[in-house]
Parts: structure tokens; C-alpha cells; sequence
């Protein structure tokens, strides 16, 4: 690829190619190009996005908000859907329930975000829409034309929070509904993987013989359950956890290209079909290290609720 | 292997086999991943592969009928001819990813766990680096510096995938190596590769067998979602993902383009992710003997 | 009688076909009684304690028998009514310590959430109020067993306990509800002599003091004959012989109990120990007849296709046809 790609095109005057190249430090050796760049990362130096017409470090701040909160929401269903599912498709291994979950969950991970994404659109937006049925939004944030009547101030750039403690609640509904396709799409990949960690990681446990123990002295079955079985068995779904938000960074991009959802991936995705390389390095750097970041509070978790491990 | 090693070994086999009759579901995945094999080695013969090269306006986004039963793209293709002959495009990149993912994988991994040390330490730190990109993003960025083709495609997932694989080797290195087969083997002065590769290896791969199994329904998945967003091979090679992404600005007219490239998407990866279940059931209760 | 084990019949349903685990295991033990359950891994000792705590696994049935504890057929209890027992009348200690205590949870937890379970004391009382009450109990149960420093100990996680140290939490547990029958699943084979040495010595000062029956259940002879009155001897499932510990031993009857007592080694006589010819019979297909009959230098014709009912000899039952009357 060549860095120059995204300045330079075919009515670019040959005197100015030199010029640009001075600018953008090409002329430089390599080790000196990427010492500039270590130091330009570090001090948030990230270059001017072509997509964004901004500094690409206030693009990104000024989106990070809406994708956070499309990755909390898929989160947060991932892990209230899945757990229970996977913990009780362990308890009733082998009935017919334990069968249908199992199928759902492996579906969940064969799926095609994008394929998802689009005929959930197609089936619960477009279509009741066009036969006068109730319908949820298929795109954006929250319903512009709306917010000119029930307008609200950005404080933090989380809408549902900022228009709660301004007191608007239409706006925060509004907000809220605009999410449910985005964070049931990029939950859906997610809850196959969690379902399936619960469901073997509990069928491990409760093969274990601590569990005849408590079961040897009496103990009901809901306390050896729920409270002897459970908190072993949600270890290694918590370690899953950290790598699945990784995932959900991933399906991202996708998700909020699809849904014109304006957050980080929507702006990736277009800084990609523009070459806009330092868009899109910038985002690779920030997601991973949010990435990394997660799988700490992870691991520090995970220290927690096994008493075996200790730093 | 001696007489009675290879009769356990084909009765293991036999049993597995009879495991894997009685799950409908495992049929189920095994006959889904026929299908596309067939599909992927066959599929230039049984439709008219020129027809990805050629663009039909008058034609465009008819939808399904007799003449075409899963209508046409925006170029007035035949869709099911697309899908079909995307299928060897698409097996073939998730069989190449793998494939040379793994052999990487063992061979770095191997070396770490085997070794350990210094070098364990400088290729786990080396591992972790690679690990710390999620997926997705890793696979764009690098697709994005190499540019738009199926080879560069396979580049970027290749680049994401080993690493997956070395860390689970060097796990499962470093635990064998402490058994007793291995002390055996060293005392008898077996030269290390010969050791890491002959001895070690055949018992190490067991739990990939079902990691790999599954994986080919992942990079199908993210090289059809990186062909979405506009890393995949140019328009006139025909790609499940890539398909999938011209018909996004027709989903209201004409929604079949996308449905059905993705459903094929969904079915090839359920059926390898299938096959890996069941593998993973027959696999699991054997190993603890 | 305080458990009477009748002809009990266990089978386990596994993709290799049906194990006959257990074949028509007899025996009884009385109050305050002490009797050690013997034999080969494989003879059906654990299965036989399974079975009596009702606590099988999914694909076992217990096809046919009776085990009349306290009075109750406790194959006709549902398992609710079970559950009230476990525990409170009678308790186990199982073999691996390391795998029967729940690594998650503090002593403290596994052992007031027993005793919270079962005492009387404790229920009906406030939480905290349960807790501090079972955690006295706890504490006190932890002295008897000879722990140092039991309060510490509460605090711990059972990783942080050595093999001897769990073994006697898992006593102290099994001893705090006072029940009538402890059952002891090879309890000190996973530990090394010494240790050994000191749990039977408190298990046999707990028995003493309590009058406490408890079934011994291990493959080591020495320990029986060190702490058992009575002593039932099993083969492929069976209860082959079975009697007061001095007399089987001493003259033992059965060829197969004379098998095992020539196959230790002695240190007061000049004998070298000899093996038993032959393999254990495989449990899916087991012989016709007396299970013993293909290694048992005395078999004769009717043993090879009739299993042999028990008859007394002396104090003791033989299920062997050389005593037939």
C-alpha cells in the first residue's frame, strides 16, 4: 500500500509530490518514521481523518460514546441471555430442551453478522413499517426530526444518560428503541459462544466429586446447584467473556455500518473504502487497547472468584 | 504401531462412527459440508462460470423465478450461479487459513513449550502481541494495508489465526513434556525434533482436531465479514461476503442478493461447526481413560 | 440391627453394555459396630456405599434388594426423605480429599452450610444467629479431630490444607451431625502411613466415645483386622464371605479369602506371599455360576453353573458350595 495513496491522486501536480512527501515525514529513514510515530501515539497526535474533516483523535472521541454504548448493551445481553440458557441446558442434559438451546447456540455462531444484521432490518423495520404495523427504527441513533421537539444537550455523549438526568425521557426512549436491532444483532454471535461455555463448564462441575460431597451430606439440590456448582462453573465463562468483547469490537464495524449507527466502526468502515489509513490505524490501536484493558479487569476478576489463583 | 496398537485404533474408530450415527445433528453437519465440497470442486462444472465475468443490466435485480431461482445481482447475474461457484472460493480460503495457521501454530508453539525458557518467554511475549488485536480489527487493518485480493485475504486471516493456535501448542507442549513417555524418549537419546514431532505431537493434537474443525465455520464467517465491509477480492470474483455487500444498498428492492449469499454462509460455517461438535463429544469421554 | 444389606443387585447402563456391578451383596451391621467391607478395586465396595446413600450416578439402577437402615427399606424412601438422612443419620468420608471439598469456598462455608442443614439447634434461628452457633460447633468438632489452630483453619481454602489436614476436616464434618452410621470409602488410601496412623486412631477414638457404627470400606486387610469386629469379603460383586474379623482372617473359608490372606506378605512366618492365578472377571460379561469358579482351585461342577447361596460355617457366612450341608 502505498502511504501516499490517500493524498495524492491522478490531478495531483508532480512538483507537489515531493512537497507532501516532506510533510507527511516519507522522506525520513524508517526507525526515525516510526519513532515519530510512537511519539505521535502517545501524545494523542493522530492525524487529520479525510472521512471525519477532523482530527482523527476528536472523531473517535466524539463516536466512542454511541459505540460503547451499543457494546455495553450487547454485553449485557450476551450475559443475561446466555448464562441462564447455558446453565440450564447443563441441568437438563440430553432432554429436548438441552437439544433446542444447543441448536440455537450453534447457530448463533454460524451466523453472518452482516446477514443478521440485514434481515433482522428487513423483517422488523421495512416490513411491518410498509404494512402499517408497529416497527423499530432500522438506522441512526436516535430519531433527528424528534429531537428538534424534545431537544437535549450533550454532556457526555451517552444520549440515554444525558437525556435522563436532563429529564427527557422521550428522547432517552427514543434512544433506547434505536438500539435494540444494533445490540440484538451484535449480541446474537455472542450468546452462541457464552451458551455454550456455561453449558460444558457446568456439565464439568457438576461431574466433580465435591459436588457428591455436598449432595453425600443432605445438602438440597438448589443450594448445590446454585450456590456449590455455580460459582465454579462461572469461572471459565468469565475468561470467555474478556475474549468475546473482542468479538463485539469486530462486529462492530459491521453492525454500525449497516444500521448507520454513528459510532467508531461506522467511521472505520468508511475511512476504509476511502484509504484513509490513519483513520483506520487509529481505530486498530484504540480497540485493541480496549481490548487489552478488558481482559485485565477480566483476569482480575477471574483472580477473585478463584481463591486458587492469587497475584 | 504394533498389531494390537492399530486394532484398538480402528476400533475407536468404528466406535466413534457409531456415535456419530446415532447424533442427526452431526449427520446433519457432516452432509451440509459434503454439499459444499462438492459445490467447491464441481461447482465450475455444473454452471457456467463465465457468467461472473459478464454484466447484464437489462437483467439486474430480477427477483427469484424459474430462469433464476435466487434472482439476480445488481450486474444481472445469476445468483445461484454466483453462490455456487463462490463456494470453492470460500472453502478454499478457510482450508488455506487453516491449514497453514496450524502448521505455524505447532511448529512456534512446539518449539516454546518444548523448550522453554528464554525462548518460550520471547515467543509467548511475541504470541501475546498478535493477541492482543481483536480479530476482526487485526484482519481489516492488515487487509487494508495489503490491499483488495483473495491471496492478501488469506494473508491477513492467516496472520490472525496462528497465533490462536501456538499459544493451545505451547499449552499442550508444556504438559506433555513432563510426562513419562517423554523422559523415556530423551533418555534414549531420540533427537528433540524427533521427539516434538513424532512422539509428542500425535498426543497434543487432539483437542485442535475440534478447534480446527470449527474454525473453518469461523474464517468463513470473518472473510465473508471483511468482504462485507470492502476488504475481499474485487466484484468479479465471486465471494459469499462480497456478494452479500453489493446487495446491502438494494436490501428494500431487491433482498434476495443478500439473503442468499448469506445463507450459504450460514450453512457451510453451521456445518463445520456441527462436525466439530460432535467431534468434540466423541473426542472428549475417550480421552479419559 | 442398625443396616441390613439384603442380595442387593446394582447394574450400570455404559455404551459397552451393562455392567453387573453389583450381583447380590449381603451382609449386616450392628450398633456401635465396626465393619470393613474388603476386596479388590473393582469388587463393588464403592458401589455398594453409593448404593446405600442412594447417591448413583444417572445411568445406574439398583435393580433388586433391600437395604433396611434404622428399621427403613431406604430403597422405598423418595428422595427427598433420603436427603434427611444424609448426612444427619449417617454420613461419608470419601477417599481423595483433594477432589471432595469445594475449592471455591472457605471450611468455614461447606461446614456451617451442613450442619446449618441438619441440626436441629440451628434452624428456625436468625441467619447470623445460625451461623455463629454452627460456627462453635464447627470449631469444637475441629478440636476433636485433633486440628491446630481451628479457627484459622476455618478461614482457609482447602487448597491451602495438606492431604491430612482435609481428610480431617471431612472426618470432623462427617462427625458433627452425630449420625449412626458413618461410612468410610477407603478414607485413608490416598494418604501416606503415618497420617493413616493418625486418622484411624481419631476415627476409632470418635467411634468409642459416640458408639457410632461405621463401615469400613478398604482394600487393606491390616487395617481391618487392626479395627474392625466384623469383616465382609467381596468378589466381582459379591459378599463371599462374611464374619467376625478374627475368625475369617485366622481360618479363613472361602478359597478366595484363603487366596488373599496367602498373598500377604508375613513377617512372623517364613512364607513367601503367593498370587491368585487369574484376572478378575470382566463385570459385562460375567461367568455363570460362583464368580470365583475359573481360579478357584477347589471348583467343581455345580459352581460352574449356579451361584451359591451363603451358609454358616462355624459364625460365618460362606457363599461357597465346599459347605453346603
Amino acid at each position: 500500500m502505498n502511504p501516499l495513496g490517500a493524498y495524492v491522486t491522478e490531478r495531483t501536480r508532480p512538483e507537489a509530490i515531493p512537497i507532501i512527501e516532506k510533510r507527511l515525514g516519507l522522506d525520513k529513514p524508517f526507525f526515525v518514521q516510526y519513532t515519530i510515530y510512537l511519539e505521535d501515539l502517545v501524545t494523542l497526535n493522530w492525524g487529520w481523518s479525510r472521512v471525519a474533516h477532523m482530527p482523527v483523535i476528536e472523531a473517535l472521541w466524539y463516536r466512542f460514546p454511541a459505540t460503547a454504548e451499543l457494546a455495553i448493551a450487547a454485553f449485557l445481553i450476551t450475559i443475561a441471555l446466555g448464562v441462564p440458557l447455558g446453565i440450564l441446558s447443563a441441568l437438563k442434559n440430553n432432554k429436548a430442551i438441552d437439544h433446542i438451546i444447543r441448536i440455537i447456540a450453534l447457530t448463533g455462531i454460524s451466523i453472518p453478522v452482516f446477514w443478521l444484521a440485514l434481515t433482522l432490518q428487513y423483517s422488523l423495520s421495512y416490513l411491518p413499517k410498509v404494512n402499517g404495523l408497529p416497527s423499530l427504527p432500522s438506522s441512526g441513533r436516535f430519531d433527528p426530526i424528534l429531537a428538534q421537539s424534545y431537544p437535549f444537550t450533550r454532556y457526555t455523549g451517552f444520549v440515554i444518560f444525558d437525556c435522563l438526568i436532563q429529564g427527557n425521557l422521550v428522547m432517552a426512549a427514543d434512544t433506547f428503541i434505536h438500539l435494540i436491532l444494533p445490540s440484538i444483532t451484535l449480541a446474537f454471535l455472542s450468546v452462541g459462544q457464552i451458551t455454550r461455555v456455561a453449558r460444558s463448564s457446568m456439565l464439568e462441575v457438576m461431574r466433580q466429586d465435591y459436588i457428591s460431597t455436598a449432595r453425600a451430606y443432605g445438602l438440597s439440590e438448589r443450594v448445590v446447584i446454585y450456590k456449590y456448582a455455580l460459582k465454579n462453573a462461572l469461572i471459565p465463562v468469565t475468561t470467555v467473556s474478556g475474549l468475546m468483547f473482542g468479538g463485539l469490537l469486530g462486529g462492530a464495524l459491521i453492525t454500525e455500518t449497516i444500521f448507520a449507527f454513528p459510532g467508531m466502526g461506522q467511521l472505520t468502515v468508511f475511512a476504509i473504502s476511502s484509504n484513509d489509513s490513519y483513520t483506520i490505524l487509529a481505530f486498530t490501536v484504540l480497540a485493541s487497547f480496549i481490548y487489552v484493558i478488558i481482559n485485565l479487569v477480566v483476569d482480575l476478576l477471574y483472580a477473585k472468584l478463584d481463591p486458587r489463583i492469587r497475584y | 504401531m504394533n498389531k494390537k496398537q492399530t486394532s484398538m485404533f480402528w476400533m475407536d474408530v468404528r466406535y466413534a462412527l457409531s456415535l456419530i450415527r446415532r447424533n442427526k445433528l452431526v449427520v446433519a453437519g457432516f452432509v451440509l459440508v459434503g454439499f459444499f465440497l462438492f459445490l467447491a470442486i464441481f461447482g465450475d462444472f455444473i454452471v457456467d462460470p463465465g457468467v461472473a465475468k459478464v454484466v447484464d443490466y437489462p437483467n439486474a435485480n430480477k427477483p427469484p423465478s424459474w430462469q433464476h431461482p435466487f434472482g439476480t445481482d445488481d450486474n444481472g447475474r445469476d445468483i445461484v450461479t454466483m453462490v455456487v461457484l463462490a463456494a470453492k472460493y470460500d472453502l478454499a480460503v478457510a482450508f488455506s487459513v487453516i491449514s497453514v495457521s496450524i502448521v505455524i501454530g505447532i511448529v512456534v508453539g512446539s518449539v516454546s513449550g518444548y523448550f522453554g525458557g528464554l525462548i518460550d518467554e520471547a515467543i509467548m511475549r511475541i504470541t501475546d502481541i498478535f493477541l492482543a488485536f481483536p480479530g476482526l480489527v487485526l484482519a481489516m487493518a492488515i487487509a487494508t494495508v495489503l490491499g483488495r485480493s483473495f491471496t492478501n485475504l488469506m494473508l491477513a486471516l492467516i496472520v490472525v489465526w496462528w497465533s490462536g493456535y501456538a499459544r493451545i501448542m505451547r499449552g499442550q507442549y508444556v504438559s506433555e513434556r513432563e510426562k513419562p513417555y517423554v523422559s523415556a524418549a530423551k533418555i534414549l537419546n531420540i533427537p528433540s525434533w524427533r521427539i516434538m514431532f513424532k512422539h509428542i505431537l500425535p498426543n497434543a493434537i487432539y483437542p485442535m482436531l475440534v478447534i480446527m474443525t470449527m474454525d473453518m465455520g469461523g474464517v468463513i464467517l470473518t472473510a465473508a465479514g471483511l468482504s462485507f465491509i470492502g476488504l475481499g477480492p474485487s466484484p468479479f470474483e465471486p465471494e459469499w461476503g462480497s456478494l452479500a455487500s453489493r446487495g446491502a444498498t438494494y436490501l428494500l428492492q431487491a433482498p434476495w442478493i443478500i439473503f442468499f449469499p448469506g445463507l450459504a454462509i450460514l450453512f457451510a460455517s453451521l456445518g463445520f461447526n456441527l462436525v466439530g461438535d460432535g467431534l468434540r463429544d466423541v473426542l472428549d469421554p475417550r480421552l479419559r481413560r | 440391627m442398625l443396616l441390613r444389606v439384603q442380595d442387593l443387585v446394582v447394574e450400570f447402563y455404559t455404551y459397552r453394555g451393562t455392567v453387573h456391578a453389583l450381583n447380590g451383596v449381603t451382609f449386616d451391621l450392628d450398633y456401635g459396630e465396626v465393619l470393613g467391607l474388603a476386596g479388590e478395586t473393582g469388587s463393588g465396595k464403592s458401589v455398594t456405599a453409593f448404593s446405600i446413600q442412594r447417591l448413583l450416578p444417572s445411568n445406574a439402577r439398583i435393580v433388586s434388594g433391600k437395604v433396611v437402615f434404622d428399621g427403613v427399606n431406604l430403597l422405598d424412601l423418595t428422595e427427598e426423605e433420603m436427603r434427611l438422612i444424609r448426612g444427619k443419620k449417617m454420613a461419608t468420608i470419601f477417599q481423595d480429599p483433594h477432589t471432595y471439598l469445594n475449592p471455591v469456598f472457605k471450611i468455614e462455608r461447606q461446614f456451617i452450610d451442613i450442619l446449618a442443614q441438619h441440626d436441629p439447634e440451628v434452624a428456625g434461628k436468625s441467619k447470623t444467629e445460625r451461623e455463629k452457633i454452627a460456627f462453635e460447633k464447627a470449631v469444637e468438632m475441629l478440636k476433636k479431630v485433633k486440628m491446630p489452630a481451628p479457627e484459622r483453619i476455618m478461614q482457609m481454602f482447602p487448597h491451602e490444607l495438606s492431604g491430612g489436614m482435609k481428610q480431617r476436616v471431612l472426618l470432623a464434618m462427617a462427625y458433627s451431625l452425630h449420625p449412626k452410621l458413618i461410612i468410610a470409602d477407603e478414607a485413608t488410601t490416598a494418604l501416606d502411613v503415618t497420617i493413616q496412623a493418625q486418622v484411624l486412631e481419631i476415627m476409632k477414638d470418635l467411634q468409642r466415645e459416640r458408639n457410632v457404627s461405621v463401615l469400613l470400606i478398604t482394600h487393606d486387610l491390616g487395617i481391618i483386622a487392626e479395627n474392625c469386629q466384623k469383616v465382609a469379603i467381596m468378589y466381582a460383586g459379591r459378599v463371599v464371605e462374611f464374619g467376625p474379623v478374627t475368625k475369617v482372617l485366622i481360618s479363613p473359608k472361602h478359597p478366595y479369602t484363603q487366596g488373599l490372606i496367602r498373598a500377604l506378605p508375613r513377617t512372623d512366618k517364613e512364607v513367601k506371599p503367593i498370587g491368585i492365578p487369574g484376572t478378575v472377571p470382566d463385570l459385562v460379561n460375567p461367568p455363570t455360576g460362583c464368580p470365583f469358579n475359573l481360579r478357584c482351585p477347589h471348583a467343581m461342577e455345580v459352581c460352574k453353573t449356579k451361584v451359591p447361596p451363603y451358609f454358616s460355617e462355624d459364625g460365618v457366612n460362606v457363599s461357597c458350595y465346599l459347605y453346603v450341608r
